[in-house]
């Protein structure tokens, strides 16, 4: 026989996994699309974006991203924030890194 | 008796597990399928020079040497699970190596893995070793939790009722991402003639219908039967439709979601003119008697 006390928990863990499996995609329909645990599956393409690795004389090298990256996803989060400063480390010299999607009618810079 | 101990009953009651353990071997065998899938990602992001890109900050990065071992730790559980060997430690296992793998890195991340980790954290919590199973051999027929089968139920609404919405939009609907997505050659690429962009929009179109039906109709005893086949022509027609190179993506998302169909043809264990207690019954029969007035 469970206990009051395990039979409520029980009760809360179910409406809880509900809340989670129901609540997080629904959170996810607000953003960009695709996004992770939304369910979002094909729902938009989003390419990678051309990159290059900018020098103090303002002269520019083109990173081919499949040596940087081991599998690309459209889901990607905070892709500029992270490989900028794994770019600049592993070229040395460069001191920002310019990013350009398809479409995007101006490059971006960082840092 | 208050709501809360009504979704308590229903929660730890009894339901037939046979149906579940047909989930249990097909979402297992989808879980070794995605060792393999998963492991040739892993093989690419855990190399020197290669960006972790993580996703939850502050978990380890798994060092490379020690890939093989947890390969063969994601395929040992995923076989047990598969078979119904010791089903709740190889569930636990499983789920917990695959959670590791959702959350290491985007790059491993991926929409079956992360529903597999439902679908396995589920099936283990359920008990679905209780039948279709070695753990079950030579026992009379067992009996699972109701609230982790209904929840299981549950995920595969929400996977495909997500899925049909936030396809909704004049990117997916113009027929653009089907076009990006589809193979180009080989015998079963759509004829360069059909590729129109009239045609691939009807596709779009047709599709987030089918999945929008998918999400509703499973759980009609009358129209399930046709729902299954069309899920079924559906996961097929997508592994038809894409390239080689994701064939085996493709073909662990059709196996863990079409794994769970046999939860919803669940028999009623009916008996001495109860009511049925199958899991969805069970759930909003007792939710909705704790809410009539007295």
């Amino acid at each position: 026989m469970t206990s009051p006390v395990a039979r409520r928990a029980a009760a809360v863990v179910f409406l809880l996994a509900l809340g989670v499996m129901v609540g997080v995609p629904l959170a996810r329909l607000a953003g960009p699309k695709p996004a992770r645990f939304g369910w979002h599956m094909y729902s938009a393409g989003r390419p990678m974006p051309d990159v290059w690795v900018v020098y103090p004389d303002r002269t520019v090298h083109p990173v081919a991203t499949e040596a940087v990256l081991g599998h690309h996803r459209s889901d990607f989060t905070d892709l500029e924030r992270h490989l900028t400063p794994h770019l600049l480390r592993l070229y040395p010299g460069a001191v920002a890194v310019r990013y350009q999607r398809p479409g995007e009618p101006e490059p971006r810079e960082y840092p | 008796m208050t709501t809360l101990d009504r979704v308590a009953e229903f929660a730890l009651r009894p339901v037939p597990a046979r149906m579940a353990g047909y989930a249990r071997v097909a979402v297992g065998l989808a879980a070794v399928g995605a060792a393999f899938d998963t492991g040739i990602i892993l093989r690419r992001v855990l190399v020197d020079g290669i960006l972790p890109l993580p996703l939850a900050p502050g978990l380890p990065v798994l060092p490379a040497a020690w890939l093989n071992g947890l390969l063969a730790l994601w395929v040992a559980a995923g076989v047990a699970f598969l078979v119904g060997w010791r089903t709740t430690a190889a569930g636990v296992v499983l789920a917990a190596v695959m959670t590791y793998v959702t959350l290491v890195s985007q790059q491993s991340y991926s929409n079956h893995l992360y529903l597999l980790v439902w679908e396995v954290g589920l099936l283990t919590a359920a008990g679905a070793g209780a039948a279709v199973s070695l753990d079950a051999r030579g026992s009379a027929a067992g009996t699972v939790r109701a609230s982790p089968v209904f929840l299981l139920k549950v995920q595969l609404t929400v996977l495909y009722g997500f899925a049909a919405v936030t396809k909704i939009n004049p990117e997916y609907l113009s027929g653009a991402v089907l076009a990006g997505a589809m193979r180009w050659d080989g015998p079963l690429a759509l004829p360069t003639g059909l590729r129109t962009p009239a045609l691939l929009s009807l596709a779009a179109f047709a599709s987030v219908a089918a999945e929008a039906l998918l999400a509703v109709v499973l759980w009609s005893p009358r129209w399930r039967r046709a729902g299954a086949a069309l899920g079924v022509a559906l996961h097929l027609g997508m592994a038809a439709m894409i390239p080689f190179s994701e064939l085996s993506d493709i073909l662990v998302f059709a196996t863990s979601a079409i794994g769970l169909y046999p939860l919803f043809f669940d028999r009623p264990a009916s008996g001495g003119g109860k009511k049925p207690a199958s899991a969805s019954y069970t759930f909003w029969s007792r939710l909705s008697r704790s809410t009539k007035p007295r």
